[in-house]
């Protein structure tokens, strides 16, 4: 069970680095296999979509720590 | 079964599997027949038997002169014999060329009117009942209310078409679904217009010889901007000896529509082998989109490969206007020969083209399959997945034609053959052909061959499956990129088809 000490925003702030990449790796396997007549290579779209994860934990990250 | 001798059987294999294997021939679910009253055309083709079919679908004169340039032609043809696939010389004048029951030469107005025999076929064969009383031709039927999925059928029976069902309603969407000869007397202006523009006259022999006796088949018409309501199908079934079923179908999906069409057929159990030489014309417009969906199950014949149908069969689509989609899906369980490369010219640019199949060889079943995509335009783009299967003494042949002309700038293609084998007698072949005529265009070609693996089936086991179910799942997964292509309502039909195709044959 989690600490109840530790405030849910640092929590939150915890997971998001981690979080967020998984998620945009796995919209860009999602994205190359709903456009299959593209082509398009999973080489490339997911580690995209690992990056746009990253970038947007890294926001998150920086909005959080600006506002608390 | 003849072949899996004793001195066959690898080590370890158990009795179970082996009497398995022995019965798989004998587990074709459609092979009875229906014993009903035909009428018949005399044997052989030739003039009279031409103007005779043509009369017999009260056909205006232009189609009996087409008829009648195509069997000119055909007369000077030779059959073909490039292809892996070795069968007895076709007497194709010991055959019969038009079948049809005597019940159907007046329209029955009720449903007491309909011989039951027929009735109690498309019963049999798992018909519903509702689309069964429109099979059946009687007036009104379409008029009640639709019970469960709804699906249109045009049931081919020997020479003819029983009946369509669904034609008020997709009437009032603007879609035209009849029998091709009912649209040569309905709609003459659209089939004079189509018919023979994707597949000429003299495009091959069996094409040539389908264009100059066929006797019924489906016809769609998608006007512009249209969705088809519902599913369309076809059903065609052989039962009478000694027959060959020509069927020709022709569908055209006008600017901006969409279509999607599922074949499907079976054939009664014989010794002889019949013969069935089809033509598929597809024409799709601009911005238009057509799939078409094959589960082919014709009588593959016994396990000793004693009779059988010999499919030779002409599929072809044309992606004439720009953005045009067109997309093949096939099962091909059945047949004992198997002869058939659906493809698409892809002239429009930005159009594409999708081939996916699955072609299963049992017992001493021969598949060659395969596909064409003929890229003319640019921006064009195709991709192709064929998954073979072959057990037994079975001979599977992948033959594949990619052609990238030189306007074709830009174009794509993918290629995905993959082989399985199941024992050590049958045999996968791949013949993958590609042309590029210009330097910015891209194939890729990809090709696997492996066996059940010992291993796998030893995992599946152990979890308490046996091992028929085993096999069936490993394959399964083998096909899934093909099933998952197929309408939703016949992905678990063909699933299961694949399974008992296989059924006990690990060797």
């Amino acid at each position: 069970m989690a600490d109840p000490k530790i405030p849910l925003s640092a929590r939150i702030a915890a997971a998001v680095p981690y979080v967020l990449p998984v998620i945009g790796g796995a919209g860009g396997m999602l994205w190359v296999n709903m456009h299959r007549m593209e082509f398009l290579s999973p080489v490339f779209w997911i580690p995209l979509g690992v990056f746009i994860g990253w970038l947007a934990s890294r926001v998150i990250l920086a909005l959080m720590s600006r506002r608390w | 079964m003849a072949a899996l001798d004793q001195s066959d059987v690898k080590e370890g294999v158990d009795q179970g599997t082996v009497d398995a294997v022995r019965e798989v021939g004998g587990k074709y679910k459609y092979g009875w027949e229906t014993e009903i009253e035909m009428e018949y055309a005399p044997k052989g083709v030739n003039d009279e038997i031409v103007r005779l079919i043509s009369a017999k679908n009260d056909e205006p004169e232009w189609m009996t002169e087409w008829r009648l340039q195509a069997l000119t032609r055909w007369e000077k043809m030779d059959e073909p014999k490039w292809a892996m696939v070795h069968y007895p010389e076709i007497d194709f004048q010991d055959l019969y060329y038009y079948a049809r029951p005597k019940s159907m030469e007046v329209k029955p107005k009720s449903l007491d009117e309909v011989d039951p025999k027929l009735l109690a076929t498309y019963e049999k064969l798992g018909i519903p009942l509702k689309e069964q009383m429109i099979l059946a031709g009687v007036e009104g039927a379409e008029d009640m209310p639709a019970e469960g999925r709804k699906v249109a059928v045009d049931a081919v029976f020997d020479s003819v078409s029983v009946g369509t069902t669904f034609q008020a309603e997709l009437k009032k969407a603007g879609v035209i679904f009849c029998s091709i000869s009912e649209a040569i007397k309905e709609h003459p202006e659209l089939v004079k217009k189509y018919l023979g523009s994707v597949v000429p006259q003299s495009d091959n022999f069996y094409a040539t010889l389908n264009s100059a006796v066929f006797s019924d088949g489906s016809f769609v018409y998608v006007p512009p901007g249209v969705r088809c309501p519902m599913e369309l199908s076809t059903y065609f079934r052989i039962n009478a000896e000694n027959t060959g079923q020509f069927e020709r179908t022709l569908i055209i999906a006008d600017k901006g529509s969409y279509v999607s069409y599922l074949e499907g057929c079976t054939a009664p159990k014989r010794d002889t082998a019949q013969l069935h030489a089809a033509v598929v014309e597809i024409i799709v417009e601009e911005d238009a989109e057509v799939k078409y969906s094959t589960v082919q199950n014709w009588y593959p014949g016994d396990e000793n490969g004693k009779g059988g149908i010999y499919n030779f069969v002409t599929k072809r689509a044309d992606c004439r206007g720009d953005r045009s989609k067109v997309m093949w899906t096939q099962v091909e369980t059945g047949s004992a020969v198997t002869w058939k490369y659906p493809s698409c010219i892809l002239r429009g640019n930005e159009s594409q083209g999708e081939f996916y199949s699955i072609a299963i060889a049992n017992n001493f079943q021969q598949a060659d399959t395969g596909t064409k995509m003929i890229h003319l335009g640019r921006d064009t783009k195709s991709r192709i997945v064929s998954k073979g299967i072959s057990a037994g003494r079975a001979q599977n042949t992948y033959r594949g034609l990619v052609s990238m002309h030189p306007k074709a700038k830009n174009s794509r293609n993918y290629t995905q053959c993959d082989s399985l084998l199941i024992g050590d007698k049958c045999g996968a072949h791949t013949v993958p052909y590609i042309e590029v005529k210009n330097n910015s265009s891209r194939c890729e070609h990809e090709a696997t061959t492996s066996k059940v693996d010992d291993e796998q089936l030893f995992y599946c086991r152990q979890r308490g499956m046996d091992e028929e179910a085993a096999v069936a799942l490993v394959v399964n997964g083998f096909c899934k990129d093909v099933l998952q292509a197929l309408p939703m309502e016949f992905a678990m039909e063909a699933q299961q088809l694949v399974a008992i195709s296989l059924e006990g044959s690990v060797g």
